[in-house]
């Protein structure tokens, strides 16, 4: 656009338009800055000198910012010092945030960006889902009182290893001043090199790079009331599996304490499946595959428990009073060098090829050759007999429980309910969707309560550990963690005298007797 | 979206130059923000570089479509203006024809709650039907307060104003703005703030030359003296009204 086109001084635009407009140039290269700038014309001034850096998209393993409709991109040409998070459909900016991933979203102070960025499922957990070299310059439309109409962006983009994608102008005019861009966009649109774009940037860049911002591929299966009880339980060990492979890449590079949880979580259903699974597979493969999830559950214990204990230290939450954190320091410089060491133990077990093998071997089990006669049998039985059979345990267990019940006691009630939960939570397609989810909700009330004991044992036998290997010369801190240690025993036996009363309250909710009723197997009979 | 009006019975106090620094600093918090300059004299359009001229002048209170497209972005991200408009002066006309009920004031901000996270008010002074929408519809009025007697007894006669027609659904706070600690009035006055909580946030917005710089850079005070005392007063300011609006843990 030359200086002879006008550029309107103020309120231009009569709508309400926000849209971006996006070219690309698909032979761009990088001497190309200068005949862009000739092109926008002499009102763009420039905003900004030509520059090389980084461009990286982040998102969680499954996408799940991308699938709510938000992308966040952090490029070193732009503004180094933060992200911008976008709206992925139309490339509105929607919120700035400082760089400090991959837990962004908890050292956000309290503010509305934050509200919004964390109901998003998994938001703490970040990868750079997309990473490219970038170079590019801006200019600025300005009118007569110096308001800025609009930007003008353009940006090349290359594979690290040096392969042009091409390059991109996006004019960005500020709201309200749309009509001062139309002269250069009339320009570009007759400019045989620029192709007018539809989208948003990132999709397109997306594209260029051959990803696909959606979850990875899942198990497709839908349970069957009348499917058989080998293949649903095959299959939802399978899906399992995926899980587990979805958070590996988290793990390896310790992104986040959240991608070891998970992890966790699906191997311990799939030994809950298992144990469900015995009477339907052949022990060549029971026998291995339980020892191979055994060894794993025991392999990720070290290091979630250091998590958990370094997350109560982070967030000042648990047992361990406020006053008492900063004096704490070496104690948590040796949580991180445990965790540290647990984790690395863990990277040389997920890259081995027995670990592969051990995964495979679980997900090839082909239920028609080695199916035993309850295989056949109609999953929403075969599911129904089982949970009854949990629940029936987990009551004799839990009525057992008394005021001077050893710790082990409470463990191995909880180690019950988890598997009457996992069994529920897998199979709860088989079973109408509200009773599942009050029972549900009725034994995870049970099972914080259960969870806080065991936190509190994990917690103290660490710190009456640490204690007992300090030094002399560290009595002040020796002193300070057997207080802590000892007012966690206090509260430990409070929540034991309390057990009785809040079983009774699980064995009796006030909102009907959910569980019981799903339990009680009338409608697994029927069938 | 949260609503936060600065607003004060008298003229001169500083309102404007809050909620162009207020505005600014939402926005740079990362939230989508939009400055509302609802005085005729435009001076926080002003500020912005945007045109005090509305098409549509006042009738935007009743039609969307005028609303939306009178807003201006600015040249800072995240921070839009909607700009003043002469036919302001007659706003209360518009305000006065409508029942309570139907106040066409916060139907326009309800219109906007889902496009902003902030929507800062830069109000006229003075004390009328406008002064009622807005005390219904802010969930805080925040009152610069110059540390003189005369200014003390303004912020009483809106407490007494705001109590006396029920309209205490907003929280009402109030700073001290142009302070002078020269000033011997000023000094015994903002040594008295103890006796002021909660109404008063211990926050001294200055009276200095790099605040009337604005009008010269047309721009907010930390675009050009970021770590003057003005900003950091504004600074405090701000972290005080997100620590009201979000008290710490409550919002998850």
């Amino acid at each position: 656009m030359g200086s002879d086109q006008a550029v309107s001084t103020d309120c231009d635009d009569g709508g309400s338009m926000r849209r971006n407009h996006l070219f690309f140039d698909p032979s761009a290269t990088v001497a190309d800055i200068a005949a862009v700038g000739t092109l926008l014309g002499k009102r763009f001034l420039p905003l900004q000198e030509a520059a090389e850096g980084v461009w990286e998209l982040f998102d969680t393993p499954d996408w799940a910012l991308w699938q709510a409709g938000m992308d966040l991109q952090r490029s070193t040409v732009v503004a180094d010092s933060q992200c911008q998070l976008r709206d992925c459909r139309v490339g509105l900016l929607l919120g700035t945030l400082p760089t400090n991933l991959p837990d962004f979203v908890w050292q956000l102070p309290p503010s509305p960006l934050r509200q919004r960025l964390t109901p998003v499922w998994g938001v703490r957990a970040m990868l750079a889902q997309v990473q490219f070299g970038e170079g590019g310059r801006q200019w600025a439309l300005r009118n007569d009182a110096g308001k800025l109409l609009a930007t003008a962006h353009y940006r090349y983009f290359y594979l690290l290893d040096g392969k042009m994608l091409g390059g991109w102008l996006q004019i960005e005019p500020c709201r309200g001043y749309h009509r001062s861009v139309e002269p250069v966009l009339q320009r570009l649109g007759k400019h045989k090199r620029w192709q007018s774009q539809q989208g948003v940037l990132s999709a397109q860049l997306l594209a260029a790079a051959g990803v696909t911002p959606a979850p990875p591929q899942m198990v497709s299966f839908r349970l069957q009331r009348r499917m058989s009880a080998a293949g649903a339980v095959q299959a939802m060990m399978a899906h399992q599996i995926t899980i587990m492979r979805q958070q590996q890449v988290g793990m390896v590079d310790a992104i986040d304490s959240e991608f070891l949880h998970r992890y966790r979580i699906a191997v311990r259903r799939i030994r809950s499946l298992l144990k469900l699974a015995q009477p339907l597979m052949p022990p060549e493969l029971y026998d291995p595959a339980t020892a191979f999830f055994r060894m794993l559950g025991g392999l990720t214990t070290p290091a979630r428990d250091s998590d958990v204990c370094l997350l109560n230290f982070v967030t000042g939450r648990g047992w361990i009073p406020a006053a008492a954190l900063p004096h704490l320091t070496l104690l948590r410089a040796r949580l991180e060098s445990e965790r540290n060491q647990a984790y690395q133990a863990l990277r040389q077990v997920l890259l081995t090829s027995d670990y592969l093998r051990g995964l495979q071997r679980l997900e090839r089990w082909d239920v028609s050759d080695d199916c035993t006669a309850l295989g056949t049998q109609h999953a929403v039985l075969f599911i129904t007999n089982a949970v009854q059979k949990q629940y029936r345990r987990l009551v004799r267990k839990g009525k057992r429980i008394h005021t001077q019940s050893p710790d082990n006691d409470l463990h191995a009630l909880r180690k019950e309910g988890k598997r009457l939960r996992y069994t529920l939570d897998c199979f709860a397609g088989l079973f109408p969707a509200s009773e599942v989810q009050g029972a549900l909700r009725q034994l995870k009330q049970l099972q914080e309560r259960l969870g806080d004991f065991q936190d509190l044992c994990v917690q103290e036998e660490r710190l009456r550990a640490q204690q007992a290997s300090l030094d002399i010369s560290e009595q002040e801190v020796g002193a300070l963690l057997l207080q802590v240690a000892d007012g966690m025993t206090e509260q430990r036996q409070q929540l034991r005298e309390e057990f009785s009363s809040s079983f009774h309250r699980f064995l009796k909710p006030k909102k009907g007797h959910t569980l019981a009723k799903l339990c009680a197997g009338k409608r697994g009979g029927k069938e | 979206m949260k609503v936060l009006a600065l607003y004060s019975l008298k003229g001169g106090v500083g309102k404007t130059t809050a909620a162009v620094n207020l505005a600014y600093l939402a926005a740079q918090s990362g939230a989508r923000t939009l400055l509302w300059d609802l005085d005729p004299q435009g001076a926080s359009s002003y500020y912005l570089r945007v045109a005090d001229k509305v098409k549509g002048g006042r009738k935007i209170l009743h039609q969307t479509d005028l609303l939306e497209a009178a807003i201006r972005g600015t040249d800072w991200p995240l921070l839009d203006l909607l700009p003043a408009d002469l036919s302001y002066r007659n706003l209360e006309i518009e305000l006065n024809a409508e029942r309570k009920r139907n106040d066409p004031l916060a139907e326009s901000i309800r219109h906007l709650r889902h496009d902003y996270d902030y929507l800062v008010l830069d109000c006229p002074p003075g004390i009328s039907r406008l002064s009622e929408s807005i005390f219904a519809c802010a969930d805080l009025v925040l009152v610069p307060t110059i540390p003189t007697v005369l200014a003390m007894r303004t912020l009483k006669r809106v407490i007494d104003f705001r109590k006396k027609h029920g309209l205490t659904k907003s929280r009402l706070r109030a700073f001290f703005s142009m302070a002078d600690q020269r000033k011997r009035m000023h000094k015994e006055l903002m040594a008295r703030i103890d006796q002021m909580q909660p109404l008063m946030f211990d926050v001294r917005v200055p009276q200095l030359s790099e605040v009337e710089l604005m009008g010269e850079y047309r721009a907010p005070l930390h675009t050009y003296r970021p770590g003057g005392r003005a900003a950091v007063a504004f600074d405090a300011l701000w972290d005080k009204i997100v620590a009201l609006f979000y008290p710490q843990g409550g919002e998850e």
